[in-house]
């Protein structure tokens, strides 16, 4: 498949599952009185690993929380596939320059989890 | 968050996404004083919303013009390399300076960018393409409008990168895309057609959006429920944005935008 309809479609791809995630936590919030009242998380990695139990019990701002970090997410997953697809090509150029914005980002990220 | 101010938010995520569409301009100039005057959120939350719904509208407008390919890919990553790093320096200079600081800051800008599309509503200007075989970076696509194939080299790419890297500190500080400095660069300076330049900067916003938002989301300040609310209604606005478009003077939404834009530029820097 062309590299731009490749990368073309995980952007949307990224779009509808986030935005479902989103969705989602709204829904719960809206049919769950009881959270109106909790004060709202900082956002925070450590959510993350309250994930599993959380959304057994339906928390919304851990699905609200997953939609935004999955929209995040998306970007990243585009410069990988981009990355790939110029692999095949056999543009190292591109490859490389691909891995150093990864890279920037990657320090943004570690910067997030260490602060 | 009562379900009113949901609809609220979710209105002026759409009211952003329709104002970018037609405008060509990112959310964060419309959005970050909605939500700090209308809503009263702190200027932070603001910006941190700003930034994850530019990724948003990037990732979704990109998508159309990377299939249809009119964004130079090769291009946006390699301007990707400066204003990921401008963004990311950017996101941290603005979690250290307070509030009232970092409005101010943008209030400026504000009032700068409604002086630069005020001087753009008084003269057209477009730079020159050329097509040169020898250069690194070529660029080719199908004008719809004007029912022809455009073919164009990048030249300059070193002083883009550069200039890029100011885009990215802005975007990354101020919650905003950063196009209104990627096209000009890629236009004015590389000679890079304004629809491919258009396209091409949406395609990489997305990615400058990313570089800081992890450092806002560490800081505790994106608000799930805000950003959620305008992250939803700007993917509707921009969509709504484009399928009206066509039927709407450009020109005459320029003139009242810029007029509000001094307004709340001023309501802005008054705190």
């Amino acid at each position: 498949m062309k590299r731009e309809r490749i990368v073309s479609r995980t952007l949307m791809g990224g779009i509808t599952v986030s935005g479902t995630f989103m969705l989602a936590g709204f829904l719960l919030y809206a049919f769950q009185p009881a959270w109106h009242d909790v004060p709202i998380p900082a956002a925070s990695w450590d959510l993350l690993r309250g994930l599993p139990a959380a959304s057994a019990a339906g928390n919304p701002f851990l699905y609200l929380y997953a939609g935004i970090l999955l929209l995040m997410a998306t970007p990243i997953v585009r410069i990988m596939i981009t990355a790939w697809t110029f692999w095949k090509e056999g543009d190292m150029r591109y490859v490389w320059i691909s891995l150093i914005v990864l890279t920037v980002i990657g320090i943004s990220i570690g910067f997030s989890v260490v602060h | 968050m009562s379900p009113l101010l949901f609809l609220l938010v979710v209105l002026s995520g759409v009211v952003t996404g329709v104002l970018g569409a037609l405008l060509g301009i990112g959310g964060g100039v419309f959005l970050i004083p909605v939500l700090v005057l209308g809503f009263g959120l702190p200027m932070h939350e603001a910006v941190a919303a700003s930034v994850v719904t530019i990724i948003a509208t990037s990732s979704a407008t990109a998508s159309v013009y990377v299939d249809k390919g009119i964004s130079n890919i090769r291009l946006g990553m390699s301007l990707e390399v400066m204003t990921t790093i401008g963004a990311v320096l950017g996101g941290l200079t603005a979690n250290y300076l307070p509030g009232d600081v970092l409005q101010r800051i943008f209030a400026f800008f504000l009032l700068i960018m409604g002086l630069l599309m005020w001087n753009k509503t008084r003269k057209a200007g477009e730079a020159q393409i050329a097509y040169n075989p020898q250069a690194r970076i070529h660029g080719q696509f199908f004008d719809e409008a004007e029912k022809r194939e455009v073919h164009y080299s990048v030249r300059r790419l070193p002083t883009a990168m550069l200039a890029s890297t100011v885009a990215g500190n802005l975007s990354g500080l101020l919650g905003i895309g950063g196009g209104l400095v990627k096209v000009p660069i890629m236009n004015l300076v590389s000679g890079v057609p304004i629809k491919a330049a258009t396209a091409t900067s949406n395609f990489m916003i997305g990615v400058t959006g990313v570089a800081s938002a992890f450092i806002y989301f560490s800081y505790g300040h994106v608000n799930p429920l805000y950003t959620a609310a305008a992250v939803l209604g700007v993917l509707g606005g921009s969509r709504l944005g484009t399928l009206i478009g066509t039927k709407v003077r450009s020109k005459t939404i320029i003139l009242i935008f810029i007029v509000l834009i001094f307004l709340v530029a001023i309501r802005m820097f008054a705190g």
